[in-house]
């Protein structure tokens, strides 16, 4: 299994994450960082996952076996 | 085809999203890549933000952690240029005399500033691209009062606002009537004078700059109209020129960059261009389309690996362009691509928080917000949709953590 997180300490809140993918990470509005609200679920998902966590500015977003 | 070893020539974002993609897809045979500077791979965008504040570091921003940098297990050449390719024989000539085969080849040499020809290798006065750049600029300015920035595109602002952190006189002079005006226009450029001016930063606008006066430093640069403005430190501020010389007698076309295809495919096999060298078709934008954004230099790196393994993958270089640009405590955030007769539209106060957007015949071309990133997922979606549905972009929901 694979799962995606946001290193919150990293995090500069850029907005890209959420602009790649909006169904898997949002900038809440009560919150600077970004955050995943669920996991991908199919494949274009997990596509723009991994685009999101190429394009990170801050390079907080990682893929990780869980 | 199974690639036996990929050389990348370029050790910055493009050269290193390159050897991440082809790591991440598996592919486990040589990388090799080629830097002319001495650094593992950095970051850019903070030497013109927090390094400037704060004064420089022992070591460059690395883009990545020492582990993560030895995981990828890249065989580094740092500290050597290249000085031609030669399609021929499939060997790289380097400066120090040396030559290197290659096999499948990305070139990601990326830009270098623009210089001023009447200041050329004047004492005090800085371009800003490289790490060293940085240390130089940030030494002199540690005693400077009194500093001149030369263009007011996103460099010239960004240095302007660190400057002023450090509470530096800074004057920045352009040619048009305001800061950004080129990547921006007129409109949006207006907040952005007032934005600096609110700062204390003096605008010099509608001038060029024609000299200095000075020794073998600078003390003033001298306008075109004979009007001079002191200056301890000059930053230059001109935009930059793609990297592309050493690649003249390589049978590669160049033109404002490397041509390649939608791919990143130049004319010789086996040889592609990614960063802000290439200048690849779009057909997205159905033109070629060179962008010298972070997120398309990390893109395009990570596209060009899929085409590496996979030649039948057709991953196209150019995506929807992204950029972003802090000044002051703002954030700047653009998406998609106009053209300057595009029609602007305005929304917001006079203060540093509003939007923007950009149509032809209807449609919505590109989107900018002034210090809320939250807008960004609305701005995309709002790209090739009708102005009258799309605007103003409204944030599509309000979320809280839950």
């Amino acid at each position: 299994m694979r799962e995606v997180v946001v290193d919150q300490k990293k995090c500069l809140a850029y907005g890209v994450c959420m602009m790649t993918e909006p169904a898997v990470f949002d900038l809440p509005d009560d919150d600077d960082v970004a955050h995943v609200v669920r996991q991908p679920e199919n494949d274009d998902e997990w596509a723009n996952t991994i685009e999101a966590v190429v394009q990170c500015p801050a390079a907080a977003i990682a893929i990780v076996d869980v | 085809m199974t690639a036996a070893s990929v050389t990348v020539v370029g050790a910055s974002l493009a050269g290193l999203a390159t050897a991440e993609g082809l790591r991440r897809q598996g592919f486990d045979g040589v990388i090799r890549v080629v830097g002319e500077e001495p650094w593992l791979p950095y970051d850019r965008p903070p030497l013109s933000k927090d390094v400037l504040k704060t004064g420089p570091a022992e070591h460059p921003p690395y883009l990545r952690s020492e582990q993560a940098f030895a995981d990828l297990q890249v065989e580094w050449v740092l500290g050597r240029r290249c000085i031609a390719l030669n399609a021929g024989d499939r060997t790289l000539s380097l400066d120090d005399g040396s030559v290197l085969p290659f096999h499948l080849l990305v070139v990601a040499t990326g830009a270098r500033p623009r210089r001023l020809a009447p200041l050329d290798g004047v004492g005090g006065v800085h371009v800003l691209r490289s790490w060293d750049d940085d240390v130089a600029l940030a030494g002199d300015v540690a005693h400077a009062s009194t500093v001149v920035v030369v263009g007011g595109g996103f460099i010239g602002c960004e240095v302007a606002s660190s400057l002023r952190h450090r509470g530096i006189d800074v004057t920045i002079v352009e040619p048009f009537p305001t800061l950004l005006f080129g990547p921006l226009g007129a409109e949006i450029g207006e907040r952005l004078n007032r934005m600096h001016s609110d700062r204390g930063v003096q605008l010099v606008l509608g001038a060029t700059v024609s000299g200095y006066r000075g020794g073998n430093r600078v003390e003033a640069v001298v306008l075109e109209d004979g009007r001079e403005l002191a200056a301890d430190v000059v930053v230059l501020g001109l935009g930059a020129v793609p990297n592309t010389e050493w690649l003249q007698d390589s049978g590669i076309a160049c033109d404002n960059g490397v041509l390649c295809d939608a791919t990143g495919r130049t004319e010789v096999d086996g040889v592609y261009a990614v960063g802000d060298v290439a200048r690849p078709e779009s057909s997205l934008y159905g033109r070629r389309v060179r962008v010298e954004h972070w997120t398309s230099a990390s893109m395009q790196g990570a596209a060009v690996a899929m085409t590496l393994l996979d030649p039948q993958a057709r991953g196209e270089l150019v995506r929807v362009p992204y950029f972003w640009s802090d000044q002051y405590d703002t954030r700047l955030n653009y998406v998609g691509l106009h053209e300057r007769t595009d029609r602007v539209l305005v929304r917001g106060s006079d203060g540093d928080a509003w939007q923007a957007a950009w149509e032809r015949d209807g449609v919505i071309t590109a989107a900018v917000a002034s210090g809320d990133p939250r807008l960004l997922p609305a701005m995309r979606k709002a790209l090739g949709q009708p102005v009258e549905t799309h605007w103003p972009i409204e944030r599509s929901r309000a979320t809280r953590v839950s």
